[in-house]
C-alpha cells in the first residue's frame, strides 16, 4: 500500500512517501512556520523528485492532532483536497501516535508531550511490545507536574520514561526536576512529529476515513465555548 | 475564449461557499452558513468558523459541482479567496483548493474578496466602466470599476465600517445577532426624521465616510434617555440612524458619479441587502438617470458565485497563483 503523508501539527512541516517496503522519500522543514505556503510546495517537490504522482497512491495519511490548531487544519484540509480530487481513503494517525514510533527500541514509557499552553501537554503513553508501540493511555490535555507525579508511579524498577515532542523544549527542565534519572529525552532528529513515522503507523493502522468523514481531535474546545459553559 | 469552467470556493468568514461558472455565467452558488452557530456567542468566534470550515467544505463543494453537472475534471482553474478575512478561516479554503488544484492538475487562481463582491454585478451585466458602492462589515468605499480586473478606490470609511456601525448600534439596542438585518426590519415601524443624529462628512469634499461618531451619537442618545429615566422608541431610533447612514452613503455616491462623469451605478458587500439603501439607490438612478445595478440578497452576502465571476475575469487575462498562495488577512484591493 502506497502511501503519502502529511504532518503539520507543529512549527515542523513534513511530507513523506512510505510503503511496506521502503521509505521512499520525505522532505522536512522546521523553519519559520508558513505551512501554508510551504507545504504544497513540499510534496509537489517531493513526488517530482521521486517520479510519483498523488495518483499513485493508494491512501493518503495525516496527523490529525493533537497539535497547533491552525497547523492541523492546513494539513487536513490539503489531505481532504487529495483525498476528494482522486476518490482516496484518508488514515487519521493521532500526533501523539506518530511519535510514539520513532523510538522503537526504548524499554520504558514513551511520553509525547506537545505544549498545550496554560502549563499543560497533550499527551498519551505508550509501551513497545514487539517492534510496535502499544498505547496505554487515552490522548489528552494534563498538568505536567501532574503527568509526572503519575508517571512516577508508574515507572517500576530501573524503567524510564522517554519524552519528546515540543513540550519538551518548554518543559525539560521542570521534568528532570520532578522525575530526575527516570527520565530521558529524545535527540533531536525524532525531538519532532514527522511524516515518515506517520506514514509508519498508517501503514499499521486499520482506519479509514474520507474527505467527508476526516474529523481533528483538538482534544480542547475553542476558548469561546468553555467560555459559555462556565 | 470559450467553455472556461471554474470551479471557485469562499471561507474568509462564516460562511463556506463554493460556486460553479461557466463563461461568466453561474451554474451553482452553494452557501452553508454558520450564522446559528456564531449568534450564541454575540458574533462571529474565528476557532468555532476556522472547525467548521474544516467539516463543510467537501460537501459543499461536491455539491456545487453536482449542481453545475461537472466534476473536477472538467474545470479550466480552481479559484479560491486569499482575503481580506479571518486568517484561520481562509487558510481552510486556501489549502483545500489548492490540493484540488494540484491534484487535478488545474491552475488556481486566488482572489480579492472585495474584488468579489464587486464583480457580483458583472454576473448581472454591468459593464466597466462604473461607480460601485462598496458597503459590508469590514468595508465601506466608493470604487470607480475601470475594467474587470482594475479598480481605483474613489475614497473610504475612516474608522467603522457602515456594516459594522450598524451590529454595533444594534447590540446597544439590545437586538440579537446579526443585527443589522434586525435594526433594518425595525426601522420600518418608525419614524426616521424623529431624532437628530448627525450626518458625519457628508458635506466634505472627498468620497470618504466616518462612522464611529454616528454610533456615538445613538449611546448617548440612550444614555441621557436612561438618566432621566425616559422610553426610548427603539423604532423610531433604528429609523433615524438608517436614515442618517444611508444619505451619507447616497450623497457621497452621487457626488462620485456627478464628478466622475460616469453613468452607471452599482453596490455591493452584506449592507447592500438594506431595504432603505435599496429603494433611496433607484430614486437616485430615476433621478439622474443612471444605469443601476443591485444584486440580490444572496449574491450581497458572502458567497463563491461573486468570487466565480472575479476568477473568471482573471483566467482570461491570464492571472494565476501557484501553489505558494497563501492567505492574506489584511489584502487591500488592488494590491
Amino acid at each position: 500500500m502506497l502511501i503519502l503523508s502529511i504532518d503539520t501539527s507543529t512549527v515542523a512541516a513534513s511530507v513523506a512517501v512510505m510503503d511496506e517496503n521502503k521509505l521512499h522519500g520525505m522532505y522536512y522543514t522546521n523553519y519559520k512556520l508558513k505551512h501554508s505556503e510551504k507545504l504544497l510546495p513540499l510534496v509537489d517537490g517531493l513526488l517530482k523528485e521521486i517520479n510519483m504522482s498523488l495518483s499513485d497512491m493508494d491512501a493518503f495519511a495525516v496527523t490529525t492532532g493533537p497539535g497547533s490548531f491552525t497547523g492541523l487544519r492546513i494539513g487536513a484540509a490539503t489531505i481532504k483536497g487529495y483525498a476528494y480530487a482522486l476518490n482516496s481513503p484518508i488514515i487519521p494517525i493521532s500526533t501523539l501516535e506518530a511519535l510514539s514510533y520513532s523510538q522503537p527500541n526504548f524499554d520504558g514509557i514513551i511520553v509525547p508531550i506537545l505544549d498545550a499552553q496554560r502549563n499543560q501537554v497533550y499527551t498519551a503513553e505508550f509501551v513497545n511490545e514487539g517492534d510496535v508501540p502499544v498505547r496505554i493511555s487515552e490522548d489528552r490535555a494534563v498538568a505536567l507536574e501532574e503527568l509526572c507525579r503519575e508517571l512516577m508511579a508508574k515507572l517500576d524498577g530501573n524503567k524510564k520514561a522517554m519524552f519528546l515532542g515540543d513540550g519538551v523544549y518548554k518543559f525539560r527542565e521542570e521534568i528532570v526536576s520532578v522525575m530526575g534519572e527516570k527520565a530521558t529525552f529524545a535527540d533531536m532528529v525524532t525531538m519532532l512529529p514527522n511524516a515518515a513515522y506517520a506514514a509508519k503507523a498508517a501503514l499499521a493502522s486499520g482506519k479509514r476515513e474520507s474527505a467527508y468523514s476526516l474529523e481533528l481531535n483538538y482534544i480542547r474546545k475553542a476558548q469561546a465555548e468553555e467560555n459559555l459553559k462556565k | 475564449m470559450n467553455d472556461i469552467k471554474i470551479l471557485a470556493i469562499e471561507s474568509s468568514c462564516d460562511e463556506t461557499s463554493a460556486a460553479v461558472i461557466r463563461d461568466g455565467e453561474l451554474l451553482s452558488n452553494v452557501i452553508s452558513t454558520q450564522i446559528d452557530i456564531h449568534a450564541l456567542y454575540g458574533g462571529v468566534v474565528p476557532e468555532i468558523a476556522s472547525r467548521s470550515h474544516l467539516e463543510a467544505i467537501p460537501s459543499v463543494v461536491d455539491t456545487a459541482l453536482k449542481t453545475a453537472g461537472y466534476t473536477l475534471e472538467d474545470m479550466s482553474a480552481v479559484a479560491v479567496t486569499r482575503g481580506p478575512g479571518l486568517v484561520g478561516a481562509l487558510l481552510i479554503g486556501v489549502s483545500y483548493a489548492k490540493a484540488l488544484a494540484m491534484a487535478a492538475n488545474k491552475p488556481i487562481i486566488g482572489v480579492d474578496h472585495m474584488a468579489g463582491h464587486i464583480s457580483a454585478n458583472f454576473l448581472l451585466g454591468a459593464k466597466p466602466p462604473f461607480l460601485c458602492l462598496v458597503v459590508s462589515g469590514g468595508h465601506t468605499m466608493i470604487v470607480r470599476v475601470n475594467d474587470y480586473t482594475d479598480f481605483t478606490i474613489l475614497g473610504s470609511t475612516r474608522d467603522d465600517a457602515a456594516g459594522e456601525a450598524f451590529d454595533k448600534v444594534a447590540r446597544v439596542m439590545g437586538l440579537a445577532y446579526p443585527g443589522g438585518a434586525k435594526l433594518d426590519k425595525l426601522a420600518a415601524e418608525g419614524d426616521e426624521y424623529s431624532i437628530d443624529l448627525p450626518k458625519a462628512m457628508i458635506k466634505e469634499d472627498n468620497y470618504d465616510f466616518s462612522f464611529s461618531g454616528m454610533k456615538s451619537a445613538v449611546l448617548n442618545y440612550l444614555n441621557k434617555a436612561k438618566m432621566k429615566n425616559e422610553e426610548v422608541n427603539k423604532a423610531d431610533l433604528a429609523a433615524s440612524f438608517r436614515r442618517s447612514v444611508v444619505d451619507i452613503l447616497v450623497t457621497k455616491l452621487e457626488k462620485a458619479a456627478k464628478e466622475e462623469g460616469i453613468g452607471t451605478i452599482a453596490v455591493c458587500g452584506g449592507v447592500a441587502c438594506n431595504s432603505l439603501l435599496r429603494s433611496e439607490l433607484k430614486k437616485l438612478a430615476d433621478k439622474n438617470g443612471y444605469e443601476l445595478y443591485i444584486p440580490d440578497a444572496t449574491l450581497c452576502s458572502d458567497n463563491a458565485g461573486m468570487i466565480a465571476s472575479q476568477a473568471y475575469h482573471m483566467y482570461l487575462k491570464g492571472d494565476f497563483s501557484d501553489l505558494k498562495l497563501n492567505a492574506v488577512p489584511s489584502l487591500e484591493l488592488g494590491c
